[in-house]
């Protein structure tokens, strides 16, 4: 077995904004992919998903650094990387899709011209035809002209199209791993999913792995077979998209599913409460204080890693002893 | 007594004058031909994606833009074609929530005073003492906590904001509250707070409730009748379990489908570049469509108190894409 593509140890970022004290979006935040595979990461606002993505590209906020960990691509560490080996890294290991697709392309140049400098840059082989590939991978996004598409500049692109423009303009960079920062969230209900498809499709026959984000649970359990939940900027529960969705173990994925779920006739369920203050170390489990099955312990130490099944894991003092 | 529907919209249309270029006007139609009713205490979900007109709706239900043609009814009374002044003694009875919470409230003022404004200016016939009473009131109604409301927008968390946006909403005591996205930017843990205190209410206040959002699921948990749009018009309407549960439409069947992340809804093709201005809007995405659906449609009944806009869906033995 080959050994992981990426694998986070113990990372913690710390935001300096100088007025106020620094904020610690992430806290001991440990995962690893293996090549071809697609893991979610799920999470509410401030949870840290988006903050886990942008350190492992280096595009953390002003202010922000790598505190605590290491972030370790093809067993090289991502933080040691000088200016130049970080440019070759991007976009031809990791490439990004951005949440907000028209701010994500130039809005001066066209279609063919992004995707294509993109492909240039990424790939050594004299021989490649960059337009050719620019039309095969927008035909294989469901677009019905893609000489057409290719002329256009993104003003004249619906959002549906211009998402998955700029998945096409990621998949040019021919990268290991593509991340995925709530790529279909603005997009309609009835065209989200069809993206959601199309972007799992295109991992799966490029043989590449993927690591999409976001808060809703469902479009995470759509193309991810291994998902992360975040909380208080840690990865409070992780296992296979299956036992997570029938079998959630961690009382915040309990809680969390039992709000996506709108039943007829009973009432809508919430989470009373709110997330802590990012301002503090949390040593001990910063869902505590929502938590329905808080004990003693939880108040006295930090929540123990455990696994209850295969390739699960999570923090939490619930069934600690008998585990 | 039985009384009538607080608000009645009949025959609603709105189009819009677009310049393409020097000189060419081309006209874009929002809304065609949208009618329905909501009476006391009752919610009216209005579902749609991005271009089906639930916001021209809005605007034209709140006298924000002026409908093309029908009319709009608040308790009998037709608030269309009135001049400003005409319109001032309505005001109070059409309030609206916001989809964004923050950018719905001035930063510098304190809630307390931000909810107290509209009192203020829409109540000149409530004393002070009773304007006060009043501010207490709404502000306790939504749960908002005593300690929070000298506070500034900035210091409240989303869910506690759009409450006090409902609170602000519900202070002049309206007859009509519209509220347009008011959960989607919520975050999950705090979203069934937020649609529980509007189910809460609508028993306890003698509004009438318009909800409208592009999640069929969350228009659904507090609606009674829900409204499907589609490119301006209305392709399925009805009490709302009956809808979501046994959609007929093929648009409502492919939103239902998607609400659920599921793939047993009709396939419909992606939006075409030009959207089409007759005949059945949805035909060039329905698999399946016939000859026939490029004729235009009709509301047609099925059963006594359900629409649907399908000639095939409103067959005695429809044919569903499921």
């Amino acid at each position: 077995m080959s050994g992981p593509l990426l694998s986070i140890s113990g990372l913690e970022v710390a935001i300096d904004n100088r007025a106020a004290p620094p904020v610690i979006p992430l806290q001991g935040v440990d995962l690893e992919i293996f090549p071809g595979e697609t893991v979610g990461l799920v999470g509410e606002s401030g949870s840290g998903k988006s903050m886990t993505l942008r350190s492992m590209l280096r595009i953390l906020p002003p202010g922000g650094a790598v505190t605590g960990g290491d972030i370790r691509w093809r067993g090289r560490s991502v933080l040691d990387m000088g200016a130049e080996e970080l440019e070759a890294f991007r976009g031809a290991e990791m490439a990004m899709i951005y949440q907000n697709p028209a701010a994500a392309l130039d809005p001066v140049l066209t279609v063919r011209r992004q995707i294509t400098d993109a492909y240039r840059a990424n790939r050594d082989d004299p021989d490649a035809d960059p337009r050719r590939f620019a039309v095969s991978v927008l035909r294989e996004l469901e677009f019905g002209n893609p000489g057409d598409i290719l002329h256009r500049y993104p003003h004249q692109l619906s959002g549906g199209m211009a998402q998955r423009v700029n998945i096409a303009l990621a998949l040019a960079c021919g990268p290991s791993l593509l991340l995925a920062d709530e790529p279909t969230t603005g997009l309609d209900m009835t065209t989200q999913l069809r993206v959601l498809d199309l972007l799992e499709e295109q991992v799966r026959v490029r043989n590449a792995a993927l690591l999409f984000i976001s808060h809703d649970l469902r479009a995470v359990a759509r193309v991810a077979r291994r998902i992360g939940v975040m909380y208080a900027g840690r990865i409070v529960e992780f296992g296979s998209r299956e036992e997570l969705l029938s079998a959630p173990a961690h009382p915040y994925t309990q809680a969390l599913i039992e709000c996506m779920e709108l039943r007829s006739g009973e009432p809508p369920r919430s989470i009373p409460g709110a997330v802590p203050s990012m301002a503090e170390r949390h040593l001990l489990c910063a869902f505590r204080e929502r938590c329905r099955r808080r004990m003693p312990d939880c108040d006295q130490h930090p929540a123990p890693s455990r696994s209850p099944g295969d390739g699960r894991r999570m923090l939490c003092h619930l069934g600690a002893d008998d585990g | 007594m039985d009384e009538g529907p607080i608000l009645e919209v009949r025959g609603l249309s709105k189009t819009y004058r677009m310049r393409r270029s020097v000189g060419r006007a081309e006209f874009v139609p929002a809304v065609e031909d949208v009618s329905f009713s909501v009476g006391r205490a009752r919610t009216v979900g209005i579902v749609g994606e991005s271009g089906s007109g639930k916001t021209t709706v809005a605007r034209c239900l709140l006298g924000l833009t002026e409908p093309t043609a029908g009319e709009i009814l608040l308790n009998g009374q037709p608030l269309t074609g009135l001049s400003i002044r005409r319109m001032r003694p309505h005001r109070r009875h059409l309030q609206m929530v916001f989809q964004m919470p923050h950018s719905s409230f001035d930063p510098t003022h304190a809630i307390g005073s931000a909810v107290r404004q509209p009192l203020r200016r829409l109540r000149p016939d409530l004393s002070r003492a009773e304007q006060e009473e009043r501010l207490r009131y709404v502000l306790g109604a939504v749960g908002l906590a005593e300690e929070l409301w000298g506070r500034k927008p900035a210091a409240l968390s989303g869910g506690q904001l759009q409450r006090a946006a409902i609170a602000r909403a519900l202070a002049p005591d309206p007859d009509l509250v519209v509220l347009d996205e008011p959960t989607s930017s919520l975050d999950l843990s705090v979203r069934g707070e937020i649609l529980t205190l509007l189910q809460d209410l609508r028993e306890r206040l003698s509004a009438a409730f318009v909800f409208i959002s592009h999640d069929l699921e969350v228009v659904r948990s507090c609606s009674d009748d829900l409204i499907v749009m589609y490119l301006g018009q209305i392709v399925e309407q009805g009490p709302a379990d009956d809808v979501f549960d046994e959609p007929r439409h093929p648009y409502t069947q492919a939103l239902v489908a998607a609400s659920r992340f599921a793939a047993d809804g009709p396939a419909l093709a992606p939006k075409g570049e030009h959207d089409p201005s007759s005949g059945c809007r949805l035909s060039p995405r329905c698999p399946l469509a016939e000859p026939d659906c490029a004729a235009d449609q009709s509301l047609l009944p099925i059963g006594a108190d359900r629409q649907v806009r399908c000639w095939k869906a409103a067959a005695p033995e429809p044919v569903t894409g499921r």
